[in-house]
């Protein structure tokens, strides 16, 4: 099998308290992006570069690109976000459980109280935090897994399809989680499939087709119409 | 019944394994007319049955990481066979003999955890042909012969707690080992009573912690008295207390510790472990290795109950532990187990089989039954699965101190997942903006 060259030429930044729209048909390597960037977890590195407030990081693995700051909340809730086996407490501090640990053991008191906290703020609809997570609907399913990346103290989301298969209520919760993580100076990228969402979203929006950005345009400037012929291509802009 | 319940209360499924197993000695004791809770079969139990307890613990660890590993036994045999032989042709104290064992038996769990974390091959696979070769390093080191071990190695797997102090007519060591236990139940219960008053919960009337820690005092305090009272010169065996340091030490770990956490996060969905910064390969490089240092360890305390190691020692150890993993509430797919629960489901085993022999019932008989056995527990465990229901095994060793292993989902996803719809996010959007 032949090597392919999933990303390339893919150069973007994100501010501060922004939110940036990823917009791509599936399959044209959004995820693919997004995962490189984070810790090299997809495919094999071949050549870029990081800078998080203008120094060079290198980040090889996962864990180096938490402890950056980045959280990457998977596309795939069941497959790739969750342990199905777990209950809503572990997987709240699954993803940064130094800091639960005091010298050996993890507190399971605070464990219990930081995930209780979440449930709270994000409203998770679950009749306690001790309840598997594969008992909830998909919304607070997603719910959770926000829930434990936002406990990692991110700078940068990178939220792939974060509202996939989850019904309308929960979504309009989702948009409003987004937006106060980006008001609390959080960059948040999100990526997804439906224009209206990113357009209701985003503040600035980069267009990939076939595995490199075709276009950037601002929240003024995006319609349906211009984003969907940048997906596709079929006109280059800078 | 009320009352019994409210001893027990939400822990009733905490307890129920151990009910299992209470019911099967007490079955035993009514059909051999008392022979059973007696000192020297209880010794007897020890010593046979810790070996394969001590593999339990490395194995529900491989297992919970969603492996397997069938080499033990051969491990255990081949690490036998070279410490006898290093002890009688290079003269090395027995301390240095063990040190030695452990020490291969790292380097083994290295090779083996290679293959299989870092290479990428099915353990299954790696560890078959681990029980192959080392199976036939065993016997080409030791010439298929039979050696023997000095006097200081067989304490490991034969000894007894020795005398100390003031004659008491009890073993005074073993006593102070009951005691200690006796305080830790009843300090561990009221520090879990204080913890429930600071959180504010329902904290359960004086008298059920009570008449919990004097049943459980109970049952300590007269197994205590069976081994301080063996016949002259024996006591707690020693491979009982190895064992039992193994179970504390471990069932820390695996509940209480990042390593542990992500043993269970790698076997319940290794993605989504990686995704979330756990380093599956040095996961199961650290799971297959334990395993085999294990393996050493419990080769060489046969080896000491044995006084001499052979050509096969270790046959057939491996089923037997993962048995034991299995009737103690593991998956087959990863994710789930306990220590603890691995434990009983090896003494499950252990007592089955010595009562069974005490019974006069031929090998035949006893391999038919301890077949069905495990059969019996897996499919009742999976049949309620199927049905909806918890896991009975997984819930019942749940609280065991083995932190993850609670039922696997037992219902699906109650919802579908909504079809997403265009219509209700343009509302959402003419909000949010």
């Amino acid at each position: 099998m032949a090597d392919r060259l999933v990303c390339k030429n893919s150069s973007f930044h994100v501010r501060r308290g922004e939110i940036v729209g990823f917009a791509g048909l599936m399959g044209a390597g959004r995820t693919e992006l997004a995962r490189s960037v984070f810790g090299r977890s997809y495919g094999n590195f071949k050549s870029g570069q990081i800078l998080i407030n203008g120094r060079e990081v290198t980040l090889r693995s996962v864990p180096q690109a938490i402890d950056a700051g980045l959280a990457y909340v998977t596309e795939d809730r069941k497959s790739l976000g969750l342990n199905l086996l777990d209950d809503i407490k572990t997987t709240t501090v699954s993803a940064d459980l130094k800091k639960i640990t005091n010298g050996l053991v993890v507190d399971k008191d605070e464990e219990f109280r930081v995930a209780e906290e979440y449930r709270k703020s994000l409203r998770t609809k679950t009749p306690s935090v001790n309840e598997g997570v594969a008992k909830l609907s998909g919304g607070n399913q997603q719910k959770v897994v926000l829930a434990k990346w936002m406990f990692t103290d991110p700078e940068l989301l990178i939220l792939d399809e974060p509202t996939r298969g989850i019904d309308v209520g929960a979504k309009y919760e989702i948009y409003g989680i987004i937006q106060k993580l980006a008001d609390q100076g959080k960059g948040v990228i999100v990526i997804s499939s439906e224009l209206p969402e990113l357009l209701g979203l985003s503040d600035r929006i980069y267009t990939i087709f076939e595995g490199a950005i075709t276009g950037e345009v601002t929240r003024e400037d995006a319609n349906q119409e211009s984003l969907m012929k940048l997906m596709t291509a079929s006109r280059k802009s800078a | 019944m009320n009352s019994l319940k409210q001893i027990f209360g939400g822990n009733t499924r905490q307890f129920g394994m151990i009910f299992a197993l209470v019911a099967l000695v007490v079955f035993f004791q009514w059909r051999t007319g008392g022979k059973t809770l007696t000192s020297v079969n209880m010794m007897n139990l020890f010593n046979g049955n810790s070996y394969i307890l001590i593999l339990a613990i490395g194995m529900v660890l491989v297992i919970i990481a969603g492996h397997i590993d069938l080499s033990v036994g051969s491990i255990a045999a081949f690490v036998g066979i070279v410490v006898a032989i290093a002890m009688r042709d290079w003269g090395i104290p027995w301390y240095l003999g063990v040190l030695l064992g452990l020490v291969l038996g790292a380097v083994i769990g290295i090779w083996q955890g290679f293959w299989v974390a870092y290479v990428g091959i099915p353990a299954f696979i790696v560890t078959l042909a681990g029980m192959l070769l080392f199976r036939g390093a065993n016997q080409s080191v030791g010439n298929s012969l039979t050696v023997p071990v000095p006097e200081g190695f067989r304490y490991l797997g034969a000894g007894y707690l020795p005398e100390v102090g003031p004659t008491t007519g009890y073993n005074n060591l073993t006593l102070l080992i009951g005691f200690a236990l006796v305080a830790f139940v009843i300090y561990s219960e009221f520090r879990g009573r204080r913890k429930l008053e600071r959180i504010k919960a329902d904290v359960p009337p004086m008298w059920v912690p009570v008449t919990k820690v004097v049943l459980l005092s109970a049952v300590i305090l007269y197994a205590t008295y069976l081994f301080a009272t063996g016949r002259p010169g024996t006591s707690f065996p020693v491979p009982g207390l190895i064992l039992g340091v193994l179970v504390i030490i471990y069932a820390f770990i695996s509940n209480k510790t990042i390593l542990g956490r992500h043993v269970y996060a790698v076997g319940g969905n290794r993605h989504a472990a990686e995704l979330s910064g756990v380093q599956s390969k040095r996961v199961n490089f650290m799971v297959m290795m334990n395993m085999s240092i294990l393996a050493a360890l419990a080769g060489m305390i046969f080896v000491g109950r044995s006084t001499a190691s052979g050509p096969s020692d270790g046959v057939g150890w491996e089923l037997d532990a993962i048995a034991a993993v299995f009737i103690g509430g593991a998956a087959v797919t990863g994710g789930v187990g306990t220590v603890v629960g691995s434990i009983i489901g090896g003494l499950v085993m252990a007592v089955l089989n010595n009562g069974l022999q005490l019974l006069g019932a031929g090998a035949d008989d006893t391999q038919i039954i301890k077949g069905i056995v495990l059969l019996v527990a897996v499919a009742f465990d999976v049949y309620n699965k199927s049905q909806g229901k918890p896991s009975i095994i997984g819930l019942l060793t749940r609280n065991f101190g083995g932190g993850g292993g609670g039922a696997k989902a037992g219902t699906p996803d109650p919802r579908p997942a909504p079809t997403e719809q265009a219509v209700g996010t343009k509302e959402v959007i003419s909000h949010d903006v």
